[in-house]
C-alpha cells in the first residue's frame, strides 16, 4: 500500500449502537437521525489543515460487531489517531473497549503514547437514571490506558467537534487542525505527513 | 472433465454451429448453385414445410424429418418445430409429444428419448426466452382444467394425463429454479391437491399420482435443504480478491449463490471515501445507487452507478441490471456519482496495482499439485453454475430479473487465472528465474490438459499469449526447444477462428420473426445447455497427486495475486526487457 501522505486517519472504534456513526455524521455533515442502521464500514472525508498545507482527514466508520476481526487489524494499521466509543448508558459498552484497545496496544507497541486516542462517553444527553457509566469511571479508564477522555452526545451537538478537535491537539508529530484558513495555500512546502 | 473444456468455450460463446459449408477448394467463398438446382432445393424445402394457420396467420411450422439425415438415434416423430407462437407450441408439444393414454416412458430412456425428438427438452430449457413461467402456468392451468361437460371422458383425462407428465418432466430438468419460483411452487401444490380430487372423481390417473408425488418429494427436499442454508453472506473483499462465502466454519467450495443471498461490497465517491452495503444479490443498480447515495449524504437528483476498472474504464449500470458486485471485473470498483461528475471519477490507487493474493511463491508448489487443486476448485465452481445462468447472461438477465453470480463467479476465475500467468511473469525482475516460471506454467498447462480442465488450461495459454509475455524474447530465447514446442502446439488448439462465434449465432438469428418464436434458434441454445448439464452430470474423478502442501497449495490457487490493467503489465514487460532499439 502506498502511503498517501496528504491524509491523516482517524479510526472510531466502538460496541454496536454506542453512536460511533451518529458522532461522525454529526460531525462531517452536521446531521442526526434516531434510526439505527448498523454499519460495516464507511468513510469520510474533511479538509482540514497540517502544517499549515491543506490535508484530508479521514474518518473510518467501523462496525460494532465482531465479525471482521481482519478489517479491524488493517484499520488499526493504517490509522493515525483513534476515537473509542461507549454509551454511558451502558457499561457493557465500556468493557467491550478493552479487547479493541488491546489489538491498538499490540499493534502500535512502543508507538503507543505517541498516538492520539480518545475515549468518549456518548449519548450524555441521557437522563441520570439511564445512566450506567459515570463520568468519573470514564476518565479513571482512560486515566489507567493513559489516553485522553471526554463526553459527548451526538444528538444534541454536544462536544462533538471539540472530540475531533482534541484528538487532532494530542498529535504531537505534526501540526494538524480543524481550521483551514490564513496562509494555508502559501507555499507546496512538503510536510512530514508520512511518518508518525 | 474433458467435457468441461467444452463447456467452458460454449459458457463464454454460447455458440453451436448453424451450418457448416464445406468448400471445394481452399480460399474458395463463393458456392455457386445453378438456378435449376437453387429452384428444387427451394421448392424441398416447402415441399418438407406444414404451416399451420389461424385466421389467415401462420401460427406453426414444421419441418419433415427427412430420412436421410445421418442421425444416431432415428426419431419416430416425423415433423420438427421450425416456429410457432408459444401456446401452438406448447399445446402441440403437449398433444404430440407426451402420451395422453397413460404410458410415460421412465426417466431413464429420456437421454435417448431427447437425442431422437430433442423438442420436449429444447422446449423446457427455453422457454423462459418466450413463454415466461407464468405464462406457462396459465397455459398449463387452463389445459389441466378444461372445461369436460361436453367433452368426452377419455379425452379430458388425457389432457390432464399430458400436463401432468408436461410438469414432471419440466422439474426434472429445470429443477431448483422451478422451486424458487413462488408462483410455480403455488401452481404446483394446487395441481397436486387438483390431481387428488380428479383420481377419486375418474377413478383413474393412478400412474400420474405417482408422478406428481415424486414432484412433490423433491419439492420438499429442496425446500428444506434451502432453509438449512438460509442466508447465506458473501462478500467482494476490498482488494480485488476472487468473491467468497463469508460464513465462519464454513469450508465447502460447493455452495451456489442463490439470490436471496447477502452479499457485502463497497460503493465509492469521486473523492474515493466509501460506505459497505450489505444487500442481496438480486438487488438493482438503482437501488444500490439510492442505498449508496443515502449513506454517504449524496444529495443530487440525477445519479448513476458506474463501474471503474484497473485501466480507468467508467463501465454505467443500467439502473434494472441486477447481480451487479458478482459481475464486475477482475480489478473493478462500484462507484457512485452526479450525472455531470462522471469524468472526475479515477482508479483508486490499490487498483494501480496486483490484487491481494494468498501469501506464496509458486515455484515453492509442485506443478502437479497445482494443477490438480485447480481443477478441484474450478469444477466446483462449475458445477455451482445453472443452464439457465446462460440464457440470462445472452439475453440480459435484467429482462428475467434473475442473477447470473454463479456464471459470473465461473468467468472472473477465467480471467483471474488469465491475467495471474502474465503477472507472476513480468514481476520477475531476473532472466534466468523468469525463464524457470514461464516454463513451470507451460508445464503447469501440459498437466491442466492431462486432468482435462480445458478451463484453466485454455486461460493459462491465453495468458502466456499476451503481448507482456510473447514479447519477452530473451525469456522466451532461452527456454528449452522442448518447452517451445509444446507451448507452440497448444497455442494452436486454442483457435481464435471459434472466437465470439456463439455470439454470432445468437444475434445473427432473431429470436422471434411475425410473432413466431424462431424454435431453431432455441434448439441451439439448448444444444449448448444440454452440453453443461451433462457435463455436470459427471463426477470428477482425479488421482491426487502425492500430497506435499495440500493446505498452502489449496488456499494459493483459490486466491491468485493479479494485474488486469493491460498498459500497467505492458509497461512491466517493456521494463524487463527494453525494446531493442
Amino acid at each position: 500500500m502506498p502511503e498517501q501522505s496528504n491524509d491523516y486517519r482517524v479510526v472510531v472504534f466502538g460496541a454496536g449502537g454506542v453512536g460511533k456513526s451518529s458522532l461522525v455524521l454529526r460531525f462531517v455533515k452536521g446531521t442526526f437521525r434516531e434510526s439505527y442502521i448498523p454499519t460495516i464500514e464507511d468513510t469520510y472525508r474533511q479538509v482540514i489543515s497540517c502544517n499549515k498545507n491543506i490535508c484530508t482527514l479521514q474518518i473510518t466508520d467501523t462496525t460494532g460487531s465482531h465479525q471482521f476481526p481482519a478489517m479491524q487489524r488493517l484499520s488499526i494499521s493504517k490509522g493515525h489517531a483513534f476515537i473509542l466509543v461507549y454509551s454511558v448508558c451502558s457499561r457493557q459498552s465500556l468493557e467491550e473497549l478493552k479487547p479493541i484497545f488491546e489489538v491498538i496496544k499490540e499493534l502500535k507497541g512502543p508507538d503507543l503514547s505517541q498516538i492520539p486516542i480518545m475515549l468518549t462517553g456518548n449519548k450524555c444527553d441521557e437522563s441520570a437514571e439511564l445512566r450506567e457509566v459515570s463520568t468519573s469511571e470514564g476518565q479513571a479508564q482512560a486515566a489507567e490506558w493513559g489516553i485522553s477522555f471526554m463526553e459527548t452526545s451526538a444528538k444534541t451537538n454536544h462536544n462533538v467537534k471539540q472530540l475531533f478537535q482534541e484528538l487532532l491537539n494530542l498529535e504531537k508529530s505534526r501540526n494538524v487542525s480543524l481550521n483551514v484558513g490564513g496562509k494555508t495555500n502559501s507555499r507546496v512546502a512538503k510536510d512530514k505527513c508520512e511518518l508518525m | 472433465m474433458a467435457e468441461v473444456s467444452q463447456l467452458s468455450q460454449d459458457a463464454r460463446e454460447f455458440a453451436v454451429r448453424a451450418a457448416t459449408i464445406v468448400l471445394r477448394e481452399n480460399n474458395c467463398h463463393f458456392l455457386r448453385v445453378d438456378k435449376e438446382n437453387f429452384n428444387r432445393i427451394l421448392r424441398d424445402v416447402e415441399a418438407n414445410t406444414v404451416r399451420l394457420k389461424e385466421h389467415g396467420k401462420d401460427v406453426l411450422i414444421l419441418e419433415k424429418i427427412t430420412s436421410n439425415t445421418k442421425q444416431v438415434f432415428s426419431s419416430h416423430f416425423k415433423y420438427t418445430v421450425m416456429a410457432g407462437t408459444p401456446q401452438k407450441m406448447l399445446e402441440h408439444l403437449l398433444e404430440t409429444r407426451l402420451d395422453g393414454r397413460g404410458a410415460m416412458g421412465g426417466g431413464d430412456n429420456f437421454i435417448i428419448a431427447t437425442a431422437q425428438d430433442p423438442f420436449l427438452d429444447d422446449f423446457l430449457l427455453t422457454h423462459i426466452v418466450f413463454l415466461p413461467t407464468h405464462q406457462l402456468i396459465e397455459e398449463l392451468d387452463k389445459y389441466y382444467n378444461i372445461d369436460f361437460s361436453n367433452q368426452d371422458k377419455e379425452f379430458v383425462l388425457a389432457c390432464k394425463r399430458r400436463v401432468i407428465q408436461f410438469v414432471y418432466r419440466w422439474v426434472t430438468t429445470i429443477r431448483h429454479p422451478v422451486f424458487e419460483d413462488d408462483i410455480a411452487v403455488e401452481f404446483l401444490e394446487d395441481l397436486a391437491t387438483a390431481l387428488e380430487n380428479d383420481i377419486m372423481q375418474f377413478d383413474a390417473l393412478q400412474e400420474e399420482a405417482s408422478l406428481m408425488h415424486h414432484v412433490m418429494s423433491q419439492l420438499r427436499r429442496y425446500q428444506e435443504d434451502r432453509k438449512a442454508h438460509e442466508g447465506q453472506k458473501w462478500k467482494l473483499p476490498p482488494s480485488g480478491q476472487p468473491i467468497s462465502l463469508f460464513s465462519a466454519g464454513n469450508d465447502t467450495n460447493r455452495t451456489i449463490i442463490m439470490p436471496q443471498d447477502d452479499i457485502i461490497f463497497r460503493v465509492y465517491c469521486a473523492d474515493h471515501t466509501y460506505c459497505t452495503l450489505r444487500l442481496p444479490v438480486d438487488t438493482t443498480a438503482e437501488t444500490i445507487k439510492i442505498v449508496a447515495a443515502d449513506k454517504l449524504k449524496i444529495r443530487e437528483d440525477e445519479l448513476l452507478l458506474v463501474e471503474v476498472k484497473s485501466n480507468g474504464e467508467r463501465v454505467v449500470l443500467k439502473d434494472n441490471d441486477i447481480s451487479i458486485p458478482t459481475a464486475l471485473s477482475i480489478n473493478g470498483r462500484i462507484f457512485v456519482s452526479p450525472k455531470d461528475h462522471l469524468d472526475a471519477l479515477t482508479c483508486l490507487s490499490e487498483q494501480e496495482e496486483a490484487t491481494q493474493g494468498i501469501e506464496g511463491d509458486i515455484e515453492m508448489f509442485g506443478t502437479k499439485e497445482l494443477a490438480y487443486y485447480m481443477t478441484l476448485f474450478d469444477w466446483d465452481l462449475f458445477w455451482c453454475v445453472h443452464e439457465y445462468e446462460l440464457l440470462y447472461h445472452t439475453f440480459g438477465r435484467h429482462h428475467f430479473g434473475q442473477i447470473t453470480a454463479n456464471l459470473d463467479v465461473f468467468l472472473r476465475r477465467f480471467n483471474e487465472i488469465q491475467f495471474w500467468v502474465v503477472t507472476e511473469i513480468c514481476m520477475i525482475g531476473s532472466l534466468s528465474k523468469r525463464v524457470g516460471v514461464l516454463r513451470k506454467f507451460i508445464k503447469l498447462a501440459a498437466y491442466c490438459r492431462e486432468y482435462q480442465n480445458l478451463n484453466a488450461f485454455c486461460a493459462i495459454v491465453m495468458g502466456l499469449s499476451n503481448v507482456a509475455v510473447s514479447r519477452l524474447s530473451n525469456t522466451w530465447d532461452k527456454l528449452p526447444s522442448k518447452f517451445r514446442k509444446l507451448y507452440t502446439e497448444f497455442e494452436s488448439m486454442i483457435d481464435p477462428s471459434r472466437n465470439h462465434r456463439a455470439y454470432r449465432v445468437s444475434v445473427g438469428n432473431k429470436t422471434s420473426l411475425d410473432g413466431l418464436v424462431n424454435f431453431e434458434k432455441m434448439h441451439m441454445l439448448a444444444q449448448t445447455m444440454r452440453t453443461i448439464r451433462f457435463c455436470r452430470s459427471r463426477h470428477l474423478v482425479l488421482d491426487p497427486p502425492s500430497p506435499k502442501s495440500e493446505g498452502e497449495v489449496k488456499s494459493y490457487i483459490s486466491c491468485l495475486r493479479v494485474i488486469d490493467n493491460q498498459r500497467i503489465l505492458t509497461g512491466m514487460s517493456q521494463k524487463l526487457e527494453p525494446r531493442r532499439s
